[in-house]
């Protein structure tokens, strides 16, 4: 069964609509991010930019997809995990939604989405993920119906390390593209914290010594060599510690830090030297964006899912494994 | 996975005059383990060879501090009387541990397969090298019956230290048992009750008054659910 879903995605500072299939058409992906004067996300001014941006991202959206609100079954919305009063706009704007166009809501995790586009946009069947954001860092795959986390960090995410670090000295929010491109001038590589415990990650000490560096006069390219890599072979070497373990044989990465080209080069070689295929998620579907959502909310409608209003409620610390995927097996 | 293992068995040799390797018998994520006669005598190598993602100076020095600390803790297990593998050699620069073969089975395997009473003596055995090791200050950090070995004439030899600590902490003494109970309970449910018990005999007859405490420290963390409930607040968006 065919079915054309709208998501709505507003979980941090992304505002995003998108429609889609869930034979996989992505007809609409309209996004619009709100950037801080100063400092990181105050999730009030964000939750004021995704209620003032909503309406038109809906119309444009409905546009893009030269669809009719009424020509859509469903309308779907990432209801966590996510930053509560951001969350709230998304839940409000999909409720009336739906309300208004009698169509059923399907409430979405926002990290499955991020693993099914990515699924999505690179052909891969069955893949350990890494999914790594400003919000999020874990390492999963699928097995006996849901998404497994195999490791994660234990404290601050990867994303929101470098972004607090490039704040901290100085960079600007985002801070990822700016902290690698000092570091690709970095000279001299200085001896960090290097967590990792078993499956699991902690960025926070790399953070506070890396800031500490930094005020001790080393070379600010320097020191942002040393953070990212660091923060980055931590992150394959779990990697490569869960294929080990899984044994699949294709690797993804999903979500913003996707982008980094770093990263990438690394994860490229541990799996080359191992035999593992590797692809990033699209650069379009990387960030947070509403396409993921309608397309995931469409893979659910498709399987029968969907959620009554009084369920609605948006789920601010609501876990990878704790939802059921029964459009796989 | 045969170009990787190729090339491991190639610096390995490099780097080691006098090694002849039979085999790699696994490539983790960290090292590998290859079957080898070195100067005549059957052995096990433990390579951290080089990662080509990391930079060379961060890949020596984990290299480096990671094979370091695996053999003082070995030797230090050896030292008190735990039942691990003997140590020959460590080349800490190259990431080498060689270590004595251990001839036979990873109990893992051979749970199914034991009559009772040898389950008891081996599962008491086990307890009392895990209790000798807390006693002394070590964690183990990765206590699985897959990484026991049973030999033919019955011994019990736990090996693998590579996520291992030196603590004394009643935490890290609780996480280590906690582990193991959680493997028992997924990979021999039926018998998982009775296994822990001998277990805890042997690690009673070790640290004797303090097992209570470590056992009431095994309970508070396995209610902590997984880590779920408690790491829930610390995951935001």
């Amino acid at each position: 069964m065919n079915v054309i879903v709208l998501g709505v995605e507003s979980t941090a500072h992304t505002f995003g609509v998108g429609i889609a299939s869930s034979t996989g058409k992505i007809l609409a992906n309209k996004n619009h991010t709100y950037t801080p004067k100063a400092g990181g996300i105050h999730p009030r001014e964000a939750a004021e930019h995704h209620s003032k941006v909503a309406a038109s991202l809906v119309k444009s959206a409905l546009e893009e997809s030269g669809l009719k609100l009424k020509e859509i079954d469903g309308v779907a919305v990432a209801l966590g995990p996510g930053m509560g009063p951001c969350l709230r706009v998304g839940a409000t704007v999909a409720r009336a939604l739906s309300l208004t166009s009698h169509k059923p809501l399907i409430g979405v995790n926002h990290a499955v989405a991020h693993l099914e586009i990515a699924r999505l946009s690179t052909g891969f069947e069955d893949p350990l993920f890494i999914y790594v954001a400003g919000g999020n860092t874990m390492i999963t795959t699928f097995s006996e119906g849901r998404y497994r986390v195999f490791g994660e960090t234990l404290d601050i995410p990867l994303g929101n390390c470098l972004d607090t670090f490039a704040r901290e000295v100085g960079l600007g929010h985002p801070g990822v593209p700016e902290v690698e491109k000092l570091a690709s001038k970095g000279k001299r590589y200085h001896v960090l914290p290097y967590t990792v415990k078993g499956q699991d990650m902690s960025y926070s000490g790399l953070l506070t010594a890396a800031l500490r560096l930094y005020r001790e006069g080393v070379p600010l390219e320097d020191v942002c060599l040393s953070l990212v890599e660091n923060a980055y072979s931590m992150l394959t070497e779990v990697a490569e510690r869960a294929l080990s373990h899984t044994r699949k044989t294709q690797l993804v990465i999903t979500g913003g830090v996707a982008r980094s080209k770093l990263l990438c080069k690394k994860l490229m070689l541990m799996t080359a030297a191992r035999g593992v295929k590797f692809r990033s998620v699209k650069p379009e579907y990387a960030g947070d964006n509403g396409a993921m959502i309608a397309y995931t909310g469409a893979l659910a409608l498709a399987s029968g899912v969907f959620t009554p209003l009084e369920e609605s409620s948006i789920k601010p610390l609501w876990r990878l494994d704790e939802v059921d995927i029964p459009w796989r097996s | 996975m045969e170009k990787l293992k190729r090339e491991v068995i190639k610096r390995l040799e490099e780097e080691l005059a006098g090694l002849k390797i039979s085999n790699v018998i696994a490539i983790g994520a960290e090292a590998a383990i290859v079957d080898a006669f070195w100067d005549g005598k059957r052995v096990v190598v433990k390579y951290r060879y080089k990662k080509n993602y990391r930079i060379n100076v961060l890949d020596k020095y984990l290299r480096k501090s990671r094979t370091q600390r695996e053999a003082k803790l070995l030797l230090k297990a050896l030292n008190v009387g735990a039942s691990v593998p003997p140590v020959f050699f460590v080349d800490k620069n190259n990431g080498i541990i060689i270590m004595d073969f251990i001839k036979g089975k990873i109990l893992k395997n051979l749970v199914n397969t034991l009559e009772k009473r040898t389950l008891e003596k081996v599962f008491k055995s086990l307890g009392t090298t895990v209790g000798l090791l807390h006693e002394s200050g070590i964690i183990h950090g990765d206590l699985t019956t897959s990484n026991v070995i049973l030999t033919p004439k019955r011994r019990v030899v736990l090996i693998d230290f590579g996520l291992g600590e030196f603590s004394s902490e009643l935490e890290m003494q609780g996480v280590d048992i906690h582990l193991f109970l959680r493997t028992l309970e997924s990979t021999h449910t039926s018998l998982s009750k009775i296994l822990y018990q001998y277990f805890v005999e042997g690690y009673e007859s070790i640290r004797g008054e303090k097992t209570r405490q470590v056992l009431d420290k095994v309970l508070e963390i396995r209610k902590r659910g997984r880590y779920v409930a408690s790491r829930r607040h610390r995951i935001w968006t």
